[in-house]
């Protein structure tokens, strides 16, 4: 078992390999009286087709999601699901494009909880009844993010950006897709992807270590999980240019929505690591279109924007800039931002200024247990390790490397999506 | 923790000293009596503040300076509780120990510059943000409709409550605004800070007692009111059923249900309606979750909350507006089997141990602590542990007596007609 210290914060987390491979972090500490645990697997919806031997298996849209569901079945597993109750633990799920966590927070007997976690995760029986059942609340979850406007837009904007990435479609997927999800093609996946080498284990709360350990040696000892091959995801190759570079959705709104996208190559950036890309591309737009760039002061001043915002992603072999509008004429600010997105900039004063916004964020992530077992969480899923020394990386960001950022971003390749009445 | 209250001139301040958090949390809670004719001078006076003050002019020059000060934050909001409304600015920074002794000063300054120090010039504020601001508001109030949960949840309130301040929204009518203008709003708020208001202040983070005279001395221009209010309103509902259905285009429907409760007494309305409440609604295994959303497949979201100073139970959930009969009987069907001893007792024990995980939350949750002050000013609260004993100390018997002083009231669907 290995201590990592977190820079700054007087903070600390301690790493341990089990023997199949399953990676556990534990996030020790007095001030919580609750704990969070959770088992997360690095398998989302940007798996949309893998290799696994010589066969190829198509992955339907929605399906990460759906098992997500299924493990998470509760109401089928009636013995857990009233021990948790017992316990006055409550267990929940997600899913994103690169991970599926399941958790349990609460307060009485962590060791017990922990167990019945990974009994969750480890004993499921997904059948075709359960499924067609989950159908149904599966597309009521589907139609309430259709209504959520900004949701709608922003996926809109990725399928209209890309010709074959994972992003064309939505973690929950479609009504139309998540009907053709069988037991078959979620029991595939799961025993494909929820393999010890793919999942890790992370414990935040008031705990003893060598306990936690032994309790998961012994679990894991009698399930006697065998090591296995993780399947190769298959990228399709993509355009550098968008897919479609411009779209209306009709709606009886007042005012307009408009999401004004940039797709750049990645390989314009020297820097290797996302991470840091995404501090410098941050700081960047906010110094920008911010509420404390003089652009966003202009806009408002001059009635072209309501509010503004940007955003960045890293998708596969690309950075997607998006600047978003809520105004009254889209014709303005479409006008406006293709110029003044040309132009760019960012002074010193700026750019440290900005810093300080990421430490805090950094250093208040540490004042909740769920907010350090996200932190966790992302980082494994993002660079498959934990960074201790975030701090310090973000102390070292260099004014010239933001210049050079600036340098590699190109504008050619523009989608346009925007509400009409 | 430790907790101190301190009065001075009218001033009650409520100081939480811990180690628990990596930062520092300051509340200015302005209460009075709710008057409908102040919501959309409130709406237009807490957009200005933020928007510039007399140092700094401009929207730009106050995001430059809290990003320079790590970031700060200073949110004021709107809030109707019960029979008042409150104003508050919530002050959050990072503890100084983190960057260095100086930002403790400058962002009490900060947070005097942008409450105390209006941009305003010849006792009016300036015409060219007020104007920018209230256009704003107005495309605030028209893109309510684009969100049905909250569009749904306002017309709900308004039928539900109708008669009492909880049916009024805390966006005004677009109409409303046109009675603001740059003078009467800067007349507004100097009534504002004399004499009107109960002036509450909770610090919550690792600071020293002279934190209060550092805030005193910045703040003191205020004079708040001694004259106490309570939150409660004791509302008499219709005995008819109103059922109301509107329709715009969204895929899905919006339902609510509200249930009125008669006569509470203070351990029902603060420990029985709790458990009641948890076993019906919120917990892992609630009946309407499993009931409505896992046998029938109704929904994804359903769930149900309760207000106590205007005494009602709601029930919420996201349906397809085909299944409207079905998941109505379901839910009365819920409600109904409140009375049945063998519901109530499978799940009696469990809710309670889920209600002690919520309440130790209490200690990470930096705004239920700093609330819970604020609240025992106006009405009798426990403090948590007493909470923790009376809520456990609920009887099965207690829970399914409950569930005859409880008659519904209001059922209202957004039909998603997409």
């Amino acid at each position: 078992m290995e201590k990592k210290e977190f820079a700054k914060v007087n903070e600390s987390v301690y790493e341990y390999k089990l023997n199949n491979g399953i990676d556990v972090y534990l996030y020790n500490t007095q001030k919580a009286k609750n704990f969070y645990i959770s088992i997360s697997v690095k398998y989302g919806a940007n798996i949309t087709k893998y290799k696994k031997g010589n066969n190829i298996i198509n992955v339907i849209p929605g399906s990460a999601h759906f098992l997500e569901h299924k493990v998470m079945a509760l109401s089928e597993n009636k013995q857990i699901s009233k021990r948790i109750d017992e316990l006055g633990s409550l267990a929940n799920a997600w899913t994103n494009y690169r991970c599926t966590n399941y958790n349990i927070f609460g307060s009485i007997n962590l060791k017990e909880n922990l167990i019945l976690l990974l009994d969750i995760f480890y004993n499921i029986n997904i059948n075709d009844k359960t499924v067609e059942k989950e159908k149904g609340i599966i597309g009521e979850e589907i139609d309430m993010y259709k209504d959520q406007i900004n949701y709608y837009m922003f996926n809109q904007l990725f399928n209209n950006l890309f010709e074959k990435s994972y992003v064309k479609n939505t973690v929950v997927g479609e009504r139309s897709d998540i009907k053709s999800i069988t037991a078959k093609s979620l029991n595939q996946i799961y025993n494909d992807y929820y393999i010890p080498n793919n999942t890790f284990i992370i414990i935040c709360g008031n705990f003893d270590n060598e306990e936690i350990i032994n309790t998961l040696n012994d679990y894991m000892n009698k399930l006697n999980l065998k090591k296995k091959e993780l399947p190769k995801r298959i990228k399709e190759k993509e355009k550098d240019t968008v897919s479609i570079a411009y779209q209306e959705i009709k709606k009886e709104f007042e005012d307009v929505r408009v999401k004004y996208a940039v797709k750049i190559p990645r390989k314009n950036f020297k820097i290797k690591n996302d991470t840091i890309l995404k501090y410098y591309l941050g700081i960047i737009l906010r110094s920008n279109f911010s509420t404390s760039s003089k652009l966003y002061e202009k806009y408002k001043n001059e009635n072209i924007v309501i509010d503004m915002s940007s955003y960045i992603y890293i998708i596969d072999d690309y950075v997607i800039i998006i600047i978003n509008s809520f105004c009254k004429d889209s014709n303005v600010f479409l006008d406006n931002i293709s110029k003044d997105i040309k132009k760019i900039n960012i002074s010193l004063s700026d750019f440290e200024r900005k810093k300080k916004l990421y430490l805090r964020s950094y250093i208040l992530n540490f004042d909740n247990i769920e907010d350090v077992e996200y932190v966790i969480c992302d980082s494994i899923v993002m660079d498959n390790k934990v960074n201790y020394n975030e701090y310090n990386d973000i102390l070292n960001l260099d004014y010239k490397m933001a210049q050079e950022i600036i340098k590699g971003l190109s504008f050619d390749n523009i989608s346009i999506i925007k509400t009409i009445k | 923790m430790e907790y101190k209250k301190i009065t001075k001139d009218n001033f009650t301040y409520h100081l939480i000293k811990t180690d628990r958090f990596k930062e520092i949390n300051m509340v200015m809670y302005l209460t009075k009596e709710f008057n409908k004719s102040d919501i959309p001078f409130i709406n237009m006076l807490i957009h200005n503040l933020s928007y510039s003050s007399k140092k700094y002019n401009s929207k730009d020059k106050i995001a430059c300076i809290s990003e320079d000060l790590y970031g700060l934050s200073l949110t004021s909001s709107f809030t109707l509780t019960g029979s008042c409304e409150t104003i508050s600015f919530s002050l959050e920074f990072l503890n100084p120990k983190y960057t260095e002794e100086k930002y403790l000063d400058l962002s009490l300054d900060y947070f005097k510059e942008i409450v105390l120090n209006p941009n305003v010039s010849n006792n009016r504020f300036n015409p060219e943000y007020f104007n920018i601001i209230k256009n704003d508001l107005i495309s605030m109030i028209n893109s309510v409709k684009d969100n049905p949960s909250k569009f749904a949840s306002i017309n709900y309130s308004k039928l539900m409550y109708d008669g009492t301040p909880s049916a009024y929204n805390t966006l005004p009518n677009i109409e409303d605004l046109d009675s603001v203008n740059e003078e009467n709003l800067y007349s507004f708020y100097k009534n504002l800070f004399n004499n009107k208001c109960n002036v509450d202040i909770c610090i919550l983070g690792e600071v020293d007692d002279d934190i209060v005279e550092k805030i005193h001395n910045r703040v003191k221009t205020i004079k708040p009111t001694n004259k106490k209010h309570t939150f409660t309103i004791n509302h008499k509902y219709k005995n008819k059923v109103i059922e109301q259905i509107d329709a715009l285009k969204y895929n899905q429907s919006k339902l609510y249900i509200g249930y009125r409760l008669n006569d509470l007494t203070y351990h029902e309305k603060m420990h029985v309606i709790r458990v009641y409440n948890t076993i019906l609604g919120t917990m892992n295994n609630s009946i309407l979750f499993n009931v409505v959303r896992e046998e029938n497949s109704l929904c994804y979201s359903i769930g149900s909350y309760v207000s106590i100073y205007n005494p009602s139970l709601t029930i919420y959930a996201g349906i397809n507006k085909d299944n409207y009969d079905k998941t109505i009987e379901l839910i009365k069907k819920c409600v109904e089997s409140m009375s049945d001893r063998k519901v109530v007792s499978d799940l009696f024990n469990y809710a309670k141990k889920t209600i002690n995980t919520f309440l130790n939350n209490y200690y990470d949750d930096i705004v239920a602590q700093i609330h819970n002050y604020y609240v025992g000013e106006y009405e009798k609260i426990e403090d948590i542990e007493t909470l923790r004993e009376n809520t456990n100390n609920v009887t099965v018997d207690e829970v399914i007596e409950l569930n005859k002083k409880i008659s519904l009231s209001t059922i209202y669907m957004l039909k998603g007609d997409n």
